[in-house]
């Protein structure tokens, strides 16, 4: 069944048993999966800062401003996730201006807002006097840059320093509440879907919460071992103790409240749970194993080194290795939620199995990117805050080639270039030729020859079949598609088996969105 | 607050604007008749009130959107899964042509002996699709002609246009709404592609239309409906499967099939009022 699904060229995903048309495509993909794990990034590094801010905790001293531009660059890079997900992100806006107030979506906007402006207060207060130095030190456009960034605040007097102390302390007070807020909202716009099983449920915000507070911390921890490697700067074990105690409490906390959701939902067993154990069993096995072992493992490892007092380089490994993995597995845990939410059928009759592309809007590429471009942004704004940091600063060559690096790893990951003569003329001699070729049926009727770059783009004797740079708008991506009237879709075969195989639609799709050149 | 003072305001903001602008239209084309237009016309000039009630002028000219309340039934007693319901709704409505996007679709539940739980399947069902040849035909298989069958039934499946429509609450810009004539339509120049919708319905009556970007789902053909016609669902039906009509006329097909018929709705937990009435279903149906 799954192979005629695929030769048919359908966009469909594989199902089993019984599940309603149009759940065969999956509403949301990767991208969503991206968006909660990156706001609970935000909550999680949020969250270390505060117990320094505004607990006084000194031991998170090390990391505090560091969490806090990794909160902003984690931050900015949410949005994009959506914008990039919605069908018109033009008019997202939309959203904010006219808001429709009974959507659990419609106040996200505002919320995120908030936060935001919140965390760039509390930012600005933070790192003022760093600020203030580095218009004094600073020549040229950077000068420019730092001195309006000062917002003509120059006093670094004790008192003036003690007043942005005062008001950081209060900021990131505000901020716990705004962090778990906005993250316990995403939560609420799965759990409060009555329409999905695995989705409706009461403790979905706080799992959101909670998990997002490890991931967060985790990342905080890894991001902390890198830089200090990077800048060949010491790295303040008492620091990475408190750390650990943080992910150790929220990890336990995190897997209890997990387990009593599972458990619950099985327990209760109320119709269509003999489907959420298939969904369990199949499709998100591999995911939820990650989810467990991953988190599994670093949970004995930070029990043993904090229980054996572990220091040194030991720490320093073991900590950032868990790290790793809780990454993972909360990464593994969003995948769980959103893909699996969706895996599982509304029918309660049926499973669809979910493989996201790798190219495209819904692809892992991009998905990745976004991922990637956080920490590239992270790395150009501790270049901006380099001047008094807690170790070494590293020197602006290197962080300068590692943000361009990074940069140039974004933009080739995105833009793979589909090339007319490689990948596409191959498919029109192989497919098209025996028709549209100058003399032959199809080229007499309709007037296009697909014999050269030129013919092709020259159309049939109706109009160009190709708009480039827009594939919708393509006739000949609908012809191929067969989303014509079968009359003239293309190739004429009455069976999909004779059609274009989807990857052959989808690169022509890639190279007319990419400006359908001649390359 | 309740769903139809959500529809009000939907219609305070986007409403009139485009309502004007339907009107212009309908001028430019129907300019022999002008006097119909002009009254139209003059409809849409009167300045909005406060609190914008529904006016009695909705989108369509000539019809008057607070009079009725639509509603629409299925005899599965009567339904042959010709699928002819499905075929003319992807035509009426311009619905892709392909396995995964329907505004209505047909279900088959067949009982074997010896089991008790119904095999379920769609006309998108690799196997149907196979049968019929390609994805512009329809046509349920005859894959239990071997097996024993204890019993079976076809059962038609579209928008519940619900009194209390998850997928109208759930809208983070207000592009679906439920008009006062008991209809949940999607206006397609203001939904922003989010699906948020689509998650919400429990029914699956929703798919996102990737030619336009935005969502797409069964409006009862409200283009037919305001001008005295039937949905071409029911229009098309050779058995009367499908019944539509008004509620508020106690002579109206579906009226009379509601009172001659012991009906159902399905998944009434959700609270969400579907308005689409089954006869002849068994509880495996959802």
């Amino acid at each position: 069944m799954d192979t005629f699904i695929q030769a048919a060229g359908y966009i469909a995903s594989p199902f089993s048993g019984y599940v309603y048309p149009n759940e065969t495509v999956l509403p949301w993909g990767v991208l969503i999966v991206i968006y909660p794990y990156i706001t609970g990034l935000v909550a999680g590094a949020f969250i270390v800062s505060s117990l320094y801010h505004t607990f006084g905790m000194e031991q998170f001293k090390p990391v505090a401003r560091m969490a806090l531009l990794s909160a902003l660059s984690f931050l900015c890079f949410a949005p994009v996730a959506l914008l990039s997900h919605l069908g018109h992100p033009e008019r997202a806006f939309e959203a904010i201006w006219t808001p429709h107030w009974t959507s659990a979506f419609a106040a996200f906007g505002y919320v995120a807002g908030f936060y935001a402006i919140l965390l760039v207060l509390e930012i600005w207060f933070a790192f003022r006097v760093d600020i203030v130095a580095m218009a004094h030190t600073s020549k040229g456009a950077m000068g420019w840059i730092y001195r309006l960034l000062t917002l003509g605040s120059n006093d670094v007097s004790e008192r003036a320093v003690a007043y942005d102390r005062k008001w950081t302390q209060i900021l990131a007070g505000i901020g716990i509440a705004s962090a778990a807020g906005l993250h316990g909202y995403v939560g609420f716009v799965f759990g409060s879907l009555k329409s999905r099983e695995w989705w409706s449920s009461d403790l979905m915000p706080i799992i959101f919460i909670l998990s997002a507070i490890v991931s967060g911390v985790a990342v905080l921890t890894l991001i902390y071992m890198v830089s200090s490697k990077v800048r060949k700067a010491v790295i303040d074990e008492n620091c990475v103790k408190g750390l650990a105690r943080v992910l150790w409490a929220f990890l336990i906390v995190t897997l209890v409240i997990e387990a009593l959701e599972y458990a619950e939902m099985l327990y209760r067993r109320v119709e269509g749970v003999e489907m959420v154990k298939r969904l369990i069993a199949g499709p998100i096995s591999v995911g939820l194993a990650i989810q467990v072992v991953f988190s599994g493992i670093p949970l004995v490892i930070l029990t043993v080194l904090l229980a054996r007092n572990v220091r040194g380089r030991a720490l320093v490994g073991w900590m950032s290795f868990s790290a790793v993995l809780l990454m993972s597995a909360v990464l593994a845990m969003r995948w769980n939620v959103v893909i699996g939410g969706q895996e599982l059928s509304k029918t309660a009759k049926g499973l669809i199995t979910y493989t996201p592309p790798v190219w495209g809007r819904e692809g892992v590429v991009w998905a990745l990117s976004l991922l990637s471009g956080t920490f590239a942004l992270l790395w150009a704004m501790t270049r901006l805050s380099e001047c008094r940091n807690e170790g070494k600063a590293m020197s602006k060559p290197n962080l300068v080639k590692l943000g361009a690096l990074a940069l140039v790893a974004i933009v080739a990951g995105c833009t793979k270039q589909v090339s007319f003569r490689n990948d596409i003329f191959p498919i029109l001699k192989e497919r098209c030729f025996v028709c549209h070729a100058p003399g032959a049926p199809g080229c007499l009727t309709s007037g296009l020859s697909m014999e050269s770059y030129a013919s092709l783009m020259k159309g049939t004797k109706f109009g160009p079949m190709i708009i480039p740079g827009n594939s919708l708008d393509s006739n000949l991506l609908r012809l191929v598609k067969h989303q014509a009237d079968p009359s003239i879709a293309m190739p004429r075969s009455p069976k999909p088996s004779g059609w274009l195989k989807p990857e052959q639609i989808s690169l022509i799709e890639t190279w007319i969105n990419q400006g359908a050149k001649d390359n | 607050m309740s769903e139809s003072k959500i529809a009000k305001d939907q219609l305070g903001r986007r409403g009139f604007m485009s309502l004007l602008g339907k009107m212009c239209a309908t001028t430019a084309v129907c300019s022999s008749v002008a006097a119909v237009a002009l009254e139209g016309g003059a409809a849409a000039a009167k300045p909005a009130p406060a609190k914008p009630e529904f006016p009695a002028a909705g989108p369509v000219p000539d019809y008057d959107w607070t009079k009725h309340r639509w509603a629409f039934g299925v005899d599965a007693e009567r339904c042959i899964g010709c699928l002819r319901c499905v075929e003319a709704c992807k035509v009426e409505n311009k619905v892709p042509f392909n396995p995964n996007d329907f505004r209505t679709w047909v279900e088959r539940y067949v009982y074997l002996d010896g089991e008790d739980k119904a095999r379920v399947d769609s006309q998108s069902d690799p196997v149907n699709i196979a049968a019929a040849q390609s994805p512009q035909d329809y046509r349920f298989s005859n894959r239990y002609r071997d097996q024993k069958v204890k019993k079976a039934f076809f059962v038609p499946k579209l928008c519940n246009h619900c009194e209390n429509p998850p997928c109208v609450q759930v809208c983070p810009v207000g592009a679906t709404y439920k008009t006062p004539d008991g209809v949940v339509l999607i206006d397609e120049k203001y939904c922003i592609g989010c699906r948020y919708c689509v998650q919400a319905c429990p029914y699956g009556a929703r798919y996102f239309n990737e030619e336009t970007q935005t969502t797409d789902k069964c409006t009862w053909c409200y283009h037919r409906i305001t001008k005295g016609l039937k949905p071409a669902c029911v229009e098309v039906c050779p058995v009367n499967a499908r019944i539509f009509g008004d509620l508020n006329d106690p002579a109206s097909d579906i009226s009379v099939f509601i009172r001659t018929h012991r009906v159902n709705v399905l998944k009434a937990w959700t609270g969400n009022g579907p308005h689409v009435f089954y006869n002849g279903i068994d509880g495996e149906v959802s």
